[in-house]
């Protein structure tokens, strides 16, 4: 069971990092998506640069692209976006009623995230820890977790599957999905409860987009992947 | 509490913290852009303090959170089921 010291609403939004702002925004643009906000020289914050891959950029170019009835998503592209060897271990199907396999049914809307690991188990443990249901065990090779999100009656499904290759850790800067962004109650208290559960987290930070304040920090999973937690 | 504190409490949470934008009691808050998905939030971490509550998650429907009057609504329900369940409990004791 989830403990009751913070609630987690839902999937806020997944990252999109490029090399190119501009094909990005037009891809998300062609499958519905509209902007809803856009930044231009963002300064990157300190605390992220352990999800970094190299040097940290000083600034990012950040847009927010909406659609009624799926998560948001932030392209978000700098300097040194740049093509590291191992790839990111999340892949983001986007598109309408789009059925990458047999794995989901054909009318199945939600948006659909494969993450390659090296032990579903480990991978999804984040998941039975913050208290969410792990649905179906589809084979010994996938593990599929469905987050229902109450706050904009959106559905993400994360499909684990266990690959061979031996780096899968993923960074902020590599191009492709690089994070899944969950909006909670209280940062501080998710961010010390996977402390405590040996999770590799980063420090709490505030970001000041359209003038709102959120508290931000970043958790690497223990199989590599980074989730990213939002709270007023 | 009356319905009507609730609809004030919220109404001039929206317009003074939020947004520019002009709005019914009855208008879709997430349609015309009062509100979104980390506006809700906010939302529900000011009504859990101002009023003394908790939201559950599974509550956040948009049935009970879409314009003034519902959210109003699932307050005073609360609220008053609270108060329900606590004299309930009083009068058994």
């Amino acid at each position: 069971m989830r403990p009751r010291v913070f609630k987690i609403y839902g999937v806020s939004h997944i990252v999109h990092s490029t090399d190119s702002l501009y094909e990005s925004e037009s891809y998300f643009n062609k499958i519905g998506y509209s902007l809803k906000f856009k930044t231009i020289g963002s300064v990157n914050a300190l605390q992220k640069s352990s999800f970094i891959f190299g040097s940290m950029s000083e600034k990012a170019d950040i847009l927010l692209m909406s659609k009624k009835g799926y998560p948001d998503v932030e392209i978000k592209s700098e300097v040194n976006n740049r093509n590291i060897i191992s790839k990111s271990a999340f892949e983001t199907f986007y598109e309408e009623n789009y059925t990458p396999d047999m794995h989901f049914p054909k009318d199945d809307k939600s948006t659909k995230i494969y993450i390659r690991c090296n032990n579903t188990m480990n991978a999804t443990n984040i998941w039975s820890k913050l208290g969410f249901n792990i649905d179906k065990i589809l084979s010994n090779n996938y593990l599929k977790v469905d987050i229902k999100n109450s706050i904009s009656n959106n559905k993400v499904s994360l499909l684990y599957i266990n690959s061979k290759e031996k780096e899968l850790k993923t960074w902020l800067n590599q191009n492709n999905t690089v994070c899944i962004s969950f909006i909670c109650d209280d940062v501080e208290k998710v961010r010390s409860y996977l402390l405590k559960n040996n999770y590799s987290v980063g420090d709490v930070f505030i970001m000041t987009p359209f003038n709102r304040k959120i508290k931000v920090f970043f958790v690497r999973n223990y199989t590599g992947e980074i989730y990213e937690f939002i709270s007023p | 509490m009356k319905l009507e504190e609730a609809v004030r409490k919220i109404n001039t949470y929206l317009s003074s913290n939020k947004s520019n934008l002009s709005f019914g009691e009855s208008d879709n808050l997430f349609d015309i852009g009062v509100i979104d998905s980390f506006g809700l939030i906010e939302l529900v971490l000011f009504i859990e303090k101002e009023f003394s509550i908790s939201i559950e998650i599974e509550n956040l429907s948009e049935d009970n959170f879409s314009n003034v009057l519902s959210i109003s609504n699932h307050i005073y329900q609360i609220i008053n089921n609270e108060e329900a369940k606590k004299n309930y409990e009083q009068g058994l004791g």
